[in-house]
């Protein structure tokens, strides 16, 4: 999975948080900590599903204000 | 098409197919058109009466469990989108409502990691990469540092992705990309998600659309 090159889809947390283990401030001699995904993150089965949904939204909401 | 001749007069059913307001959508709905059957049952003995005229076939079933996905992908749809302070779209995670919990696999995150690290050791530019990557995606918005208070929570429900460094063949840029098929426990976050509608349009669809007007646009 990669980073979505969009930031406008952040990703609710409803059951489980997703995280992962990284360094503190990203210095490798700090200690190891733990960093929570805002973002959907593409590459998985509903990504693409996600993604245009998002789009399609977007447009809807620009046609609204127009 | 059903005929009940042996209970008085003939009562035909006959169906169409239907296309939704969305135009993606199609049903079966009792058909307006007439009938006339000019042959009389009645005269030349009813014909043998089979309970088993109706079956579903293998096709139908296969199209059934199609609808289900695409009923779950509409429930998430449904599912409070708003926009956050920062102005963005906030959507759900796309997780499976019926799916269990995910487990807490942190110190199999922590296996992955200090084997990534280890790699820093020989391969120094790598480092620098991935250092820099990290700080970006940081520095963006898209992950950020959980606070202390809610570090090792022993009720939260955390699931810790595996990240490695990816080397684009074409560009030469490094990515950190997060393995969703990380298997702990039997359980692993792809299997979690929800599959989404099938992108193509089938070919049931586009035929319908012709029918729909003059012109189909596809």
């Amino acid at each position: 999975m990669t980073w979505s090159k969009c930031s406008t889809l952040t990703m609710l947390i409803q059951n489980t948080e997703i995280r992962f283990l990284w360094f503190e401030d990203c210095d490798p001699i700090k200690e190891i900590t733990e960093y929570r995904i805002n973002v959907h993150l593409f590459g998985n089965g509903p990504s693409p599903a996600i993604a245009t949904f998002g789009l399609k939204m977007t447009v809807n909401h620009g046609e609204d204000k127009g | 098409m059903y005929f009940d001749v042996s209970r008085g007069p003939a009562h035909i059913q006959t169906c169409c197919t239907q296309i939704g307001a969305c135009g993606t959508e199609y049903d079966l709905v009792t058909c307006p058109n007439m009938i006339t059957v000019t042959v009389n049952f009645r005269e030349k003995g009813a014909p043998e009466l089979k309970t088993d005229i109706f079956h579903t076939s293998e096709r139908m079933t296969k199209q059934y469990s199609h609808l289900r996905t695409r009923n779950s992908w509409t429930s998430w749809r449904q599912v409070s989108i708003h926009t956050n302070t920062l102005g963005n779209w906030e959507l759900p995670h796309p997780s499976r409502s019926s799916f269990p919990s995910m487990p807490n696999n942190c110190s199999q995150a922590e296996g992955y990691l200090r084997n990534f690290v280890k790699t820093f050791k020989c391969k120094p530019d790598l480092k620098a990469q991935c250092l820099e990557f990290m700080e970006k995606v940081i520095s963006k918005g898209h992950t950020s540092l959980v606070p202390r208070e809610e570090l090792h929570v022993p009720s939260g429900n955390f699931f810790y992705l595996s990240h490695l460094p990816i080397f684009h063949p074409k560009k030469g840029s490094l990515r950190v990309v997060f393995d969703s098929s990380l298997e702990f426990e039997s359980v692993y976050l792809s299997k979690s998600l929800i599959a989404g509608p099938v992108q193509m349009s089938s070919l049931v669809e586009v035929i319908m659309s012709l029918r729909k007007e003059n012109v189909a646009v596809i």
